[in-house]
């Protein structure tokens, strides 16, 4: 197996090799392309990660325990989902899997290329993807291969390994297990997946953007073309901070789904330069304005997946020390070095040729509010980088320690989302060029007063905390106007055109969603921070120790600790107590909190159970348990539900969005025609 | 009912809502999240022994022990900074909200200047009078 993965990893890597120089020479202006060689390379490369990927799978379906890494990441009788998971749960499984991500994305985007147009803006950019594929390809064969056999067997787990397939053999017994907090959830499996396709999806922009800075294609050719991709892969990074933060929540058992750790903010600052670069491309393409920026925002963005992944994957984040233990740390910070230099020179030098420099009329306009979302947006992402990283240079500079921590980034991140939600409301209703104000008070006006109703009766009927009455308030402004707006279109089309109002709505929202995909990314931004502001501030949060059979009450329910229970499973020991939740003496629900004590781990793990309801949701984990009493951290969120609502309804839009993409594309297919 | 009429018992119905909105936040409730005063400092602190939680996040045992300490700090009467310091003492680099002094004055003022630094280039992007004709082509 370690030979046909091998195998996989190199075609894939020439693959890369034939992609940049059969596409280097539309970087250079030449126009002579060989384009049965780039129709090779790109198939190479997908021929080569898909074999690469199966093969890693079959040596752990197979307990292939001859290869290193299934030896030290994976266990016999580890569930199917899990063994499949397990591909990528460590490091040198994850870039395969990237690998793959990449070369799927470069065969699509090699099948738009158009060979009778001539294209060199998209050849040039399957060269720049190649470059990259060729850094991540090239890590697979030399620090971080997958393949390497066990030359030295522990009785569980390999000590040391050779990444020649033909070495010496010493085969394990049985394998070290997957990492058990990863093991622990149905979600590990989902979410990085998506979030892969989302960081490495970001890699076609920044390939567009090279090659038309390096091309001198000027225009927004670029910009549109890869607005599919930019929303798919946003799409993509949405849902999987969104589900991370799921599986944070449920599996493990500190109440919370975001602690702006290290590795949160890797997957957030890419997040938050691609939602920025989403509308202020949308400025170009409608207007022409925002060309130089554009092509910065795309190189920042893709850094920052660079950064994300060396941050997520070197240990530095663990300390700065940790960083050379592993040669993978140096390779990936030498290639974000290698990215941003290289980038920022051609963006300095190429520029000119391609970017000129029209203004906005006025900043009361549309284009006004997207820099305003464009400001808010980088500084927002500038925050959390700095916030970081400024842990890890202090250690690095001066050795001492210094943590920056929730404190931090709240005291930053609240300010800059009111003033986000504010612009968001007001944005989408803002007309092009230069606005008139009476036109945009007319379009807020009535949601405006819904709002502050909203606001009124929160006070009056649930609460006074400052956050949870200006927060939902808020979300219900940018709802309302979303609402308004679509009823007043729609409305009017119907009369015009005679059918009924929600078909009027429909036919709309099919003929621009774009735009009403967009909407709806931001319903789902409102319903996620009312979500945040109103769980987080209403939450109720005890520690009680339960008395076998005996009752507690907590946040209006009754908890009672009915008995304790053993399950013996393949990989793991769950120890468990059943707790009967009841409301007024009605039974409700039993849940079950425990700590699953995993193979070849010595901790156990304490992992919560949550009851969801539309009112909210009660969530018990454990902190020590036996026979005669259970002791339980217990939280009752209300309404927690909004937030995984509203950021799968941000996906969702980003989905609905993509069907613009396909508008525009027959609009100018029959521009050419 | 005349649109003039609308109108006024429209923006009356505002004025009551903010009114009420209004007092609302005078009379503010306290945060329950973290009433408990030991709780919220052990929120800005860092557990020792875990990566990126608080102490008050952290179910270790560890952690338990030094929102105790904390618990047994409040009651004896000490300040929250009195606590932290202390806190700081015995680990150094604890604080999750670095106090602004110094080095850490640097993490403050770098998103300071860089609002400041938008807001110059973003007023850049506006066009002055004269070339206001010049590009209006790019309206087509």
């Amino acid at each position: 197996m370690a030979y046909l993965g091998l195998i996989g990893v190199l075609v894939a890597f020439a693959g890369c090799l034939g992609l940049i120089i059969t596409g280097f020479p539309a970087l250079i202006g030449r126009s002579e392309i060989k384009w049965e060689s780039l129709k090779r390379s790109a198939a190479l490369l997908l021929v080569g990660s898909v074999v690469s990927m199966a093969a890693l799978e079959l040596a752990l379906l197979t307990e292939d325990f001859s290869i290193a890494y299934v030896a030290n990441n994976y266990a016999s009788g580890t569930p199917l989902i899990f063994t499949i998971a397990s591909a990528w749960a460590a490091l040198e499984g994850s870039i395969v899997l990237w690998g793959l991500v990449i070369a799927v994305l470069t065969y699509l985007v090699w099948r738009k290329v158009n060979q009778d147009r001539n294209d060199l803006l998209g050849v040039g950019a399957l060269s720049i993807i190649g470059m990259v594929g060729l850094f991540f390809f090239g890590l697979m064969l030399t620090v971080s291969n997958p393949f390497e056999v066990c030359t030295t067997a522990s009785t569980v787990g390999c000590l040391d390994s050779s990444a020649l397939p033909w070495a010496a053999l010493d085969v394990p017994a049985g394998g070290r297990g997957t990492n058990p907090l990863l093991q622990n959830h149905i979600m590990m499996a989902i979410h990085p997946p998506l979030l892969y396709v989302g960081y490495v999806g970001l890699t076609i922009p920044f390939g567009f953007a090279m090659a038309s800075l390096l091309n001198a294609r000027s225009g927004a050719e670029w910009v549109v073309r890869t607005r599919r991709w930019t929303l798919t892969s946003w799409a993509f990074l949405t849902a999987g901070i969104v589900i991370g933060g799921w599986w944070s929540y449920e599996v493990l058992g500190w109440g919370g789904y975001w602690a702006w750790d290290p590795v949160e903010n890797a997957s957030f600052i890419p997040w938050l330069l691609a939602t920025a670069f989403i509308h202020s491309s949308i400025v170009q393409a409608r207007r022409g304005v925002l060309q130089s920026w554009n092509y910065v925002l795309v190189i920042g963005t893709f850094a920052s997946t660079i950064l994300g992944t060396f941050l997520t994957r070197s240990g530095v984040v663990a300390s700065v020390h940790a960083f050379s233990q592993s040669p993978i740390g140096p390779a990936i910070f030498g290639f974000l070095i290698l990215v941003v230099v290289a980038s920022l020179a051609v963006f300095a030098t190429r520029v000119h040729l391609v970017a000129s420099t029209p203004r906005l009329d006025s900043l009361v306009s549309r284009e006004g509010v997207f820099l305003l979302n464009n400001l808010l947006l980088t500084v927002f992402a500038f925050v959390v980088l700095a916030g970081t990283l400024f842990p890890l240079l202090v250690e690095a500079f001066q050795g001492s320690t210094v943590s920056v921590g929730p404190p931090f980034f709240d005291r930053w991140a609240i300010p800059l989302s009111f003033a986000l939600l504010l612009a968001m409301g007001i944005g989408p209703v803002t007309p092009y060029r230069v606005a008139d104000p009476g036109i945009v008070w007319n379009r807020i006006k009535t949601p405006l007063t819904v709002a502050l109703g909203v606001g009124a009766a929160t006070v009056l009927f649930v609460s006074r905390i400052g956050y949870v009455v200006l927060v939902p308030s808020l979300a219900t402004f940018v709802i309302a106007i979303i609402v308004r707006h679509l009823w007043d279109l729609s409305s009017k089309r119907a009369a015009k055109s005679g059918t009924s109002i929600p078909a009027a709505a429909g036919a709309l929202v099919l003929r621009e969603p774009g735009y009403w995909g967009g909407q709806l990314s931001h319903v789902g931004v409102a319903v996620l921070a009312a979500g945040i502001a109103i769980s987080a501030n209403l939450v109720i949060k005890d520690e009680l120790t339960l008395p076998l059979g005996e009752t507690v009450p907590f946040a209006g329910f009754e908890l009672t600790y009915e008995s304790p229970f053993l399950r013996n499973e393949p990989t793991r020991r769950v120890i468990g107590a059943r707790v009967e939740v009841s409301r007024n003496g009605t039974f409700l629900e039993v849940l079950e909190p425990r700590i699953n004590e995993y193979v070849g781990s010595l901790q156990g793990i304490q992992t919560p159970a949550v009851r969801t309801t539309l009112a909210g949701d009660i969530y018990l984990s454990p902190t020590s348990l036996d026979a005669e009493s259970v002791s339980l951290k217990a939280w009752r969120y209300p309404l927690q539900w909004l937030v995984w609502a509203g950021g799968m309804l941000m996906a969702l839009g980003a989905v609905l969005s993509l069907g613009e993409a396909r508008v525009r594309r027959r609009e100018s297919a029959q521009v050419d025609a | 009912m005349p649109e003039h009429l609308k109108r006024f018992a429209a923006t009356m119905l505002s004025v009551l809502f903010i009114g009420i909105i209004g007092w609302g936040l005078i009379v503010a409730d306290p945060p329950s999240a973290y009433g408990d005063r030991a709780e919220a400092i052990g929120s800005r602190v860092k557990c020792p022994v875990c990566q990126g939680e608080s102490v008050t996040s952290s179910p270790s045992g560890y952690a338990r022990d030094i929102l105790a300490y904390i618990e047994a700090r409040v009651d004896e009467g000490w300040s929250d900074e009195g606590i932290i310091l202390r806190l700081e003492e015995r680990f150094p680099g604890i604080r999750l909200d670095p106090e602004f002094s110094g080095l850490t004055a640097v993490l403050w003022l770098l998103p300071a200047a860089a609002v400041i630094a938008g807001i110059v280039a973003a007023r850049k992007q506006i066009r002055g009078g004269a070339d206001r004709i010049e590009h209006e082509s790019i309206e087509s």
